[in-house]
């Protein structure tokens, strides 16, 4: 990572670069202005930055919508391919190159870590095994591409909505909201997991100062604190599952020393030896699969032997004969515990990385510090933490947890997790409907709405899966939305207590027509954004994989959208219509309707939700390969699950098909009687049988 | 047993003065502020001698450390004569140690007495030195004198700036602990030597390999557990750990940050020389690595943070959150320590690498108490830090960024510290008896981690969030100059580690033994 390389960084890269690093620069602008000309400084800079950053997330969205498009992408190789990387030492530099799922990784090193390597000699470019350091890894593929401008514009709303809060200090104010932004969109852009981990911490402290500094309820400080301490607990365990899914799948080498790779050819060659770890996402996921796959063969393949061993007991006619036949079944037995092991030891993974997802977003048991920290926050922040943070945890399943966990994530994701948030929609739209603070109110429909995303995920489905990325914009803008229509209120009141408003519809009809709109896209009206990412989360659990358990999910789902209709029409029934009841304002009078600052902002969103809703398909579109590749590999993991049983079947009656028909004991057994090792059963052509240790 | 010393080693042991110059120069640098003492020089005077005298140890050690490992000698038997070893983990610590010098002598300054002034910065010289020399030591002998020259002045330090009874009582309390463990640390060297018949480390290694290669021995393991006994008092680990409490709540601000720093650097180098753990080859080890070493340091160091941790959210007087919170951070060494067995020098590159960052954070904390504490407005609590963050902005994100270090938030180096742990932890070899037992162990510091963050979080939140209950004095400028550096090197080893994380994989690089003539 030198000067040079910076300099000569193709554009591509250079514009993800900048979209990082425009965020954290604003703040450091933000942080010095500081107090000057009363903060009216720091304001203003805050809100050109913002218009630049959406600017340029929406330059690269668009540009980059082609290189991304689905038709030239397929990614065979069974792993995410982020273009524009910096430092990709074999990019090729022109932006229109051909399919481009072949992307190795970077050289910019952060931390070294794998043991020192010499160099590669000339000739050897083959052998080139990936790299295992710490890496500044980051790219854009479709998973990630959309929700940058979704971050930027949420900032800018944000911006624009707390424009009277801060008053002590708004230049720092403004920079922990940039620094924010920062960290979100450097978790969206990351390829490493720790760089990923890193940038999902680092929003904890900004938050924590936002929180606990600017809030504006009485116990800002102890839900500030609450939110951090909850968030870094399950945080520390998602790093522990984060490394020891590292160190559980290091690369796998061929006999050569070259990188295993899934092929025809190389599916009947014997285990891969265990090369370098990685931290590197796409190849990880790689290598989780090769595991997987020989994990299960060796299971298929001691399962077999355990029936054989089985059989030659029951049929054993001699005691000599018999003995042997006892060893041989322990050894298949414990062969089958080895080859289970990993199983075991990835479910753990899978629940220690899900830890800090599910306090993130949050999945309802672990939902405690959220109703008081969306409560206390600053209006704009709220609409900042739901809109953006919430989705760090739905991202990080989608780009970690399933993606690195299939084998786990497909046994217990739905099982485990779907159930909870089956429960915690319809227990959120619950609560929702009981709040009078119309701020939680948002904040519970904000968690039930989350549910559907963490259901249409572990439907490991591509329509669930892609109905969950899709949901993660809609919801975004929806709920983005709907708190910074909330900040209005706070806003011109002081106040969100529903039953102190009454009528407003005839005395705000701009601001009556917005809400109107939110609560439309929230209930998921079709033509709205909600609708699309909802109906393909709510299909997604009929596939006929999880039909048991998806039908009695999917009428919770369902059950959570109907609940949704319900709190949020008595909701507006009771604000915006009826006789009309404001609370008494500081100066005695009625304060006016929207502005044109805060109408242009919220109608901005508002439009997103409408053109999201009738035109879905240019986001969708973007995310179709990543999603139906995770789709692909899910199914074909479950088969893998099947694979276990089947495959024993086979070797089992192979077997038998070419046994004599005495069990054949060897010598040393006849004369001493002493058990040693059985000999091996399994089908030829494969070295590694289980009982060999591993 | 020992080769026959051949022409090269002998010029390579009459070399051995020019291995510690910048050392040497320390203790120089301390007996010309001892004679100053005798003339009653000025507190500012001592002062500037002593920055000049780190100052010129630096530029030593800049011009002639390059040099050191040339004047080995191309024989590789002569490492078993050898009493300094100017390779591995030895540049590391010397910088280390003459950059927390240089760090501690603005710290300390308001706790030196006027007319003590030059045994004050003299005994603070000689522990400098003397920290690192553990970091060069080859040879038993060596080691212990290295790690008394660190014992001895420490009691001096305690004890001159106390001015009432709980400062006696602390620097006493330390004092017969300390010769305590001491005591029991030569002991256990006494088994090795016994077990070996020599005091060198290369030596004492490649027989006791040899050894453990055929069978455990009840000798040299009793020895090298009441080694550990003796360093673990150093690093206060449970249970280890009853002075530190008292000792840092009573102890003068500056020493006591002295004291939470370099002893820990001292024991956990001399524990990885001792356990020879450097080689990064489970079957290559003096020592049983796969039961009971590692169990014992496993026991150990979740002990300590969990009950450092723990007692640690009890606590309300700052120095006090200190004692527990070192004796935490010992468990996570610890950790390291105990993965390290398993092999993959990861481990010990985690150690070298957190020991910097665990000292930079940890100095930046008590510079900041100590520029603010005064007799006028002392800071002795938590509650005496409401307000920092309005009254004195610079000093607050100062004492901010040391806090979320400690938490492990990205960007500071506490996190990259605690990353490579988690790392050389969840990496070790799964098939050593062990191989579960880290990844537990990771899981238990991961929690620890998580419970350390509430009482750090909560200093965090009443610096900035309360207003003050009463103003704050004027800052000590030295000790606020120190805090500022602290937090600065922080912030780069966290946002680009790469070059500490070099150096400290140099440091944990050790010669293959392949590649040394067995003796």
């Amino acid at each position: 990572m030198t000067w040079d390389s910076l300099i000569s960084l193709p554009s591509d890269a250079a514009q993800v670069l900048m979209v990082l690093a425009f965020p954290a620069v604003a703040a450091i602008l933000c942080f010095l202005c500081g107090n000057a000309d009363h903060g009216r400084l720091a304001r203003r800079a805050a809100v050109w930055m913002s218009l630049i950053l959406v600017g340029l997330t929406g330059i690269l969205a668009t540009s980059f919508q082609t290189s991304l498009d689905p038709t030239t992408r397929i990614l065979k190789r069974n792993r995410f391919a982020p273009i524009a990387v910096p430092g990709d030492p074999t990019e090729s530099r022109s932006k229109n190159a051909s399919p481009r799922d072949l992307s190795s990784g970077t050289t910019w090193t952060l931390i070294p870590v794998g043991a020192v390597r010499p160099m590669a000699r000339e000739g050897e470019a083959e052998k080139r095994v990936p790299n295992s350091d710490i890496q500044f890894y980051i790219g854009v593929d479709g998973l990630n591409l959309w929700l940058l401008p979704l971050t930027s514009l949420i900032g800018l709303a944000a911006v624009g909505l707390t424009w009277k809060n801060g008053q002590d200090n708004p230049g720092s104010f403004l920079g922990w909201l940039f620094l924010l932004q920062f960290g979100a969109i450097g978790a969206f852009l990351s390829f490493d997991v720790v760089l990923f981990f890193a940038f999902f911490e680092l929003t904890l402290v900004p938050a924590l100062f936002l929180i606990g500094r600017y809030g504006v309820g009485g116990t800002k400080r102890e839900a500030a604190r609450t939110f951090f301490l909850y968030t870094l607990f399950g945080g520390s365990l998602t790093l522990v599952g984060l490394l020891g899914t590292v160190g559980l799948n290091p690369t796998p080498l061929t006999t050569k020393g070259s990188e295993f790779l899934i092929t025809d050819d190389n599916l009947g060659s014997p285990k891969p030896q265990a090369g370098p770890i990685t931290f590197s996402i796409p190849q990880l996921m790689h290598n989780s699969r090769v595991w997987d796959l020989y994990a299960a063969r060796e299971k298929a393949a001691a399962i077999a032997q355990r029936r054989l061993a089985d059989v030659a007991v029951s049929t054993a006619r001699s005691p000599a004969e018999r003995e042997f036949a006892q060893t041989s079944l322990a050894a298949a037995e414990e062969g089958i515990k080895l080859a289970e092991r990993r199983s075991t030891y990835q479910m753990w993974l899978f629940l220690a990385l899900m830890a800090g997802f599910a306090v993130k977003l949050p999945i309802v048991p672990f939902h405690g510090w959220l109703p008081a920290a969306y409560s206390e926050a600053p209006a704009g922040i709220t609409m900042f933490l739901s809109a953006i943070l919430a989705k760090l945890g739905a991202f990080g399943i989608l780009r970690l947890a399933i993606p690195l966990h299939m084998n786990a994530a497909n046994d217990y994701g739905l099982s485990v997790f779907g159930t909870l948030a089956a429960l915690g929609v319809v227990y959120a739209a619950l609560c929702a409907f009981a709040q009078t603070d119309l701020k939680r109110l948002a904040a519970y429909s904000s968690v039930s709405h989350l549910g559907l995303i963490v259901l249409g995920a572990f439907s490991m489905s591509a329509l669930g899966m892609g109905g969950a990325a899709f949901h993660m914009i809609a919801h975004g803008l929806s709920a983005g939305l709907m708190f910074g229509l909330l900040a209005f209120l706070a806003d011109r009141f002081g106040s969100l207590d529903s039953n102190r408003f009454g009528g407003l519809m005839a005395r705000y009809p701009r601001y009556s027509f917005l809400m109107m709109v939110a609560v439309l896209a929230g209930v998921g009206l079709p033509g709205l954004c909600n609708f699309v990412g909802e109906m393909g989360v709510i299909a997604s659990l009929f596939d006929p994989r999880v039909t048991a358990k998806g039908y009695g999910l999917a009428a919770a789902a369902c059950a959570g959208v109907f609940l949704s209709a319900w709190y949020s029409f008595t909701f507006v029934r009771k604000v915006f219509f009826g006789t009309e009841r404001i609370p008494d304002t500081t100066d005695r009078q009625i304060p006016p309707d929207l502005d044109l600052r805060e109408w242009s902002l919220l109608s901005l969103l508002a439009l997103g939700c409408l053109a999201l809703g009738i035109l879905p398909n240019s986001v969708i579109r973007t995310m179709e390969p990543e999603i139906q590749m995770l789709g692909r590999i899910a199914a074909e993991t479950a088969v893998f699950a099947d694979t276990d049983r089947i495959d024993a079947e086979r070797i089992a009656w192979e077997t038998i098909k070419k046994r004599p028909d005495r069990n054949v004991i060897p010598e040393e057994f006849q004369q001493k009687g002493i058990p040693t090792r059985p000999p091996q059963v399994g089908p030829p052509g494969q070295p590694n049988t289980p009982s060999k240790k591993n | 047993m020992l080769p026959a010393v051949s022409a090269s080693t002998t010029t390579a042991m009459t070399d051995v003065i020019r291995m510690v110059i910048p050392e040497v120069t320390l203790v120089g640098t301390a007996c010309a502020l001892f004679a100053m003492a005798a003339t009653a020089a000025g507190r500012g005077a001592t002062f500037m001698t002593m920055l000049a005298g780190i100052f010129l140890s630096a530029i030593f050690a800049a011009h002639f450390g390059p040099l050191e490992s040339s004047l080995l000698g191309s024989d590789p038997a002569s490492i078993y004569h050898l009493t300094i070893d100017p390779t591995g983990s030895a540049s590391f610590i010397r910088w280390l140690s003459i950059a927390t010098a240089g760090l501690l002598s603005l710290l300390v300054f308001r706790d030196v007495v006027e007319r003590h002034a030059g045994e004050f910065y003299g005994c603070l010289a000689v522990v400098a030195a003397g920290v690192s020399l553990v970091g060069r030591a080859h040879d038993l002998v060596v080691l212990y004198l290295a790690l008394e020259m660190i014992s001895i002045p420490t009691y001096i330090l305690l004890y001159l700036p106390a001015r009432n009874k709980a400062g006696q009582e602390a620097a006493l309390k330390y004092f017969l602990l300390s010769i305590l463990s001491s005591a029991i640390l030569l002991f256990g060297f006494s088994y090795l030597y016994g077990a070996t018949g020599t005091t060198n480390l290369a030596a004492i290694k490649d027989i006791l390999t040899g050894a453990n290669a055929q069978t455990v021995s009840i000798v040299t393991l009793f020895g090298i557990i009441l080694t550990l006994v003796g360093v673990a008092f150093r690093l206060a680990a449970v249970p280890f750990h009853f002075y530190a409490p008292d000792v840092y709540q009573s102890g003068p601000t500056g020493v006591v940050g002295m004291l939470a720093v370099w002893p820990k650097i001292a024991g956990m180098t001399a524990l990885i020389k001792l356990l020879g753990l450097a080689d990064a080859n489970p079957a290559r080890q003096p020592f049983d690595t796969t039961t009971i070493i590692p169990y014992a340091i496993v026991v150990l160091a979740s002990v300590s943070m969990t009950l450092g941790n723990l007692v640690a959210l009890l606590q309300t007087n700052l120095k006090r959150i200190m004692a527990y919170s070192g004796i935490a951070h010992a468990g996570y060494l610890l950790t390291a320590l105990a993965v390290t067995g398993s092999g993959g020098s990861a481990g010990i590159e985690a150690i070298y690498f957190y020991l910097a960052a665990y000292a930079f954070m940890t100095l930046g904390f008590f510079a900041v108490i100590r520029a603010i504490d005064s007799p006028e407005r002392p800071v002795e609590s938590i509650d005496d830090l409401a307000g920092l963050a309005v009254e004195k902005p610079m000093l607050a994100a100062t004492l901010a960024i040391a806090l979320l270090g400690m938490i492990g938030i990205p960007l500071t180096a506490g996190f990259v510290g605690k990353l490579n742990i988690f790392v050389a932890a969840l990496t070790a070899p799964a098939d050593s008896p062990m191989g579960q037992g880290f990844r537990i162990l990771a899981a238990v510091m991961a929690v620890n981690a998580a419970i350390g963050a509430v009482y750090y979080l909560r200093i965090l939140t009443t610096i900035t969030f309360r207003t003050a209950l009463r103003p704050f004095g004027s800052a000590c400028e030295l000790a606020s100059t120190a805090a500022v550096i602290c937090a600065g090197i922080s912030l780069v080893m966290g946002i680009y580690p790469k070059p500490v994380v070099d150096a400290a994989r140099v440091a944990a690089y050790v010669v293959p033994a392949a590649k040394i003539a067995a003796p």
